[in-house]
């Protein structure tokens, strides 16, 4: 499969600290590729430094076969690549609707309203509560309507920050569930994830992050089976 | 002494629709950037001055005073925040910087206002004559000052909900970050807000001017209430700067009537404005805000 997005030798951190070092990560259109590791690993600082919200100190970012290193966070929405905070991920004084329409911000074509309504399709959760301010949702709703921002702009690429984190048990499938329809629709997926069992499951490809350096990186499948992999660096028990 | 309570009530319109003109342009910024801009109360003076320019100096119709005002005063606000702000902001000054420069800057603008200008107090030479509507007196300047804010009131909340910059304005304000990976040009919309509240700082000042007097000292005489009711608003909050306005300006009006009853100067209506900063403070430091949810 050829990778739409690919980061090769990353370093990046924040000011004048490294908090990763060398990481590869690429991703192609139509997979979920998860980034894991522990707490303070350098998994969100990595996907940061990728659009500018964080320093990238050195390493290439690559799009569609275009070189976009130093990239602003602005420009690649523009691009067709759209990034998930993990935390402050919708708006909360707008409502429901109007963090659809700010999601759609950088559009000029006439099809936003159709878009619109496909987002709603894809979200009925949402489309029962267009008018809600968003800072009324619960922690899933929130977490869908952030995801549903981030799709108005049909990006190519996707990149969520642990999107699970904080959420109730329950809330969880019905997150991935979406996750996996805008996989389906050719969407690449990256996702950043604390959650590893999860994260491992419903991605294709994952790389685990320690202390900033990959360590492992490979088929989420084998993984899952591979008892030693998970011991030692997942801390999952056998 | 009887009270004429709607002539009270009446007169807390007057005053909330100043307040509330001059203060959506500091509280949408203050929301922006970040940081409270003190060289606000000189965008109002200026504002004033350019209605004396205009209708004492070049004999023109207190009309034009008003496009003028507008143009100069949005001018300015819009070269102050790309010239001294954005450019400090970019060298690494952070909010408390920031607003020091705000006070630098509001200081070179009054002491050029002063030089240009004289520093005892003037006026338009206009005389607004008072009349009876029914229990109240009037005068065509203050209902023209109500009716500038009715329409004001009207205009921003069709643009912060209606249009794409006005949304864009509440989310940049509500999360600066998010609004960044929205793709939002924060930039611009930094800049419009900037340049639409000068602007609107100086009607208001203009107003103040031709209802009272004007001296270099205008803006600053008005800064401390207008902060007031930005506080008491909620920071960043249009619908929070509306019910604040008339808030405040009911509360300075009915402390006028309790200083006059108990034989006191109204010099001290100043203090009524403080005493309210002070209280929202202590008690509801995010403001009246929350209450309305939207910016």
């Amino acid at each position: 499969m050829e990778s739409i997005f690919v980061a090769e030798d990353i370093v990046a951190g924040y000011e004048d600290v490294e908090i990763v070092h060398n990481v590869s990560v690429e991703v192609a259109g139509g997979e979920i590729v998860a980034i894991i590791g522990p707490n303070g690993s350098g998994k969100s600082t990595l996907v940061k430094s990728l659009l500018g919200f964080a320093r990238l100190f050195h390493g290439q970012v690559l799009y569609d076969g275009r070189n976009i290193t130093g990239i602003t966070p602005d420009r690649a929405v523009t691009l067709g690549i759209n990034y998930v905070p993990q935390i402050n991920n919708v708006f909360v004084n707008l409502t429901v609707a109007e963090n659809l329409e700010l999601g759609a911000y950088t559009r000029k074509d006439g099809n936003i309203k159709a878009d619109m309504a496909e987002v709603y399709r894809l979200f009925p959760e949402l489309a029962a509560r267009k008018k809600a301010w968003a800072g009324n949702l619960s922690g899933g709703e929130r977490q869908m309507l952030a995801i549903a921002r981030a799709m108005m702009t049909n990006p190519k690429v996707l990149l969520l920050d642990e999107p699970l984190a904080s959420l109730a048990p329950k809330a969880i499938s019905p997150i991935f569930k979406k996750v996996k329809r805008i996989r389906d629709n050719g969407t690449a997926v990256v996702i950043v994830e604390q959650n590893v069992k999860r994260a491992l499951e419903i991605s294709h490809r994952c790389y685990v992050l320690v202390d900033g350096r990959c360590v492992l990186e490979g088929d989420s499948k084998s993984i899952l089976s591979d008892e030693d992999a998970k011991q030692r660096f997942l801390g999952l028990k056998a | 002494m009887g009270v004429n309570w709607a002539q009270v009530l009446f007169n807390s319109a007057v005053t909330g629709s100043l307040y509330l003109i001059a203060a959506v342009g500091l509280t949408l910024t203050y929301g922006l950037s970040g940081f409270p801009n003190f060289a606000y109360a000189e965008f109002m003076t200026l504002g004033a001055y350019m209605g004396y320019f205009v209708v004492r100096q070049l004999g023109f119709d207190v009309y034009f005073a008003f496009i003028a005002a507008f143009l100069a005063c949005g001018i300015l606000g819009a070269l102050a925040y790309r010239g001294v702000f954005r450019f400090l902001a970019n060298r690494g000054a952070n909010k408390i910087h920031l607003m020091v420069g705000s006070i630098a800057l509001g200081f070179v603008i009054r002491y050029i206002i002063g030089d240009i200008w004289g520093w005892p107090a003037t006026t338009f030479g206009i005389r607004w004559p008072g009349f009876d509507i029914g229990p109240l007196r009037v005068t065509d300047l203050w209902l023209a000052l109500i009716f500038t804010a009715l329409v004001l009131a009207v205009i921003m909340h069709l643009l912060l909900t209606r249009t794409k910059t006005g949304k864009a304005i509440r989310g940049i304000s509500s999360n600066p970050e998010l609004a960044l990976a929205s793709g939002i040009n924060i930039e611009r919309v930094t800049l419009v807000t900037w340049a639409g509240g000068a602007a609107l700082a100086g009607i208001a000042g203009l107003f103040w001017g031709a209802i009272a007097s004007l001296s270099p000292l205008l803006g600053w005489a008005m800064i401390l209430p207008v902060f007031a009711v930005t506080i008491l608003g909620g920071i960043g909050s249009f619908y929070g700067v509306l019910a604040a306005a008339f808030i405040i300006g009911l509360a300075e009006n009915i402390g006028v009537v309790a200083l006059t009853q108990l034989g006191l100067s109204t010099e001290y209506r100043m203090a009524i404005a403080f005493i309210i900063l002070i209280v929202t403070l202590i008690l509801r430091p995010q403001g009246l805000a929350k209450a309305f949810r939207r910016t």
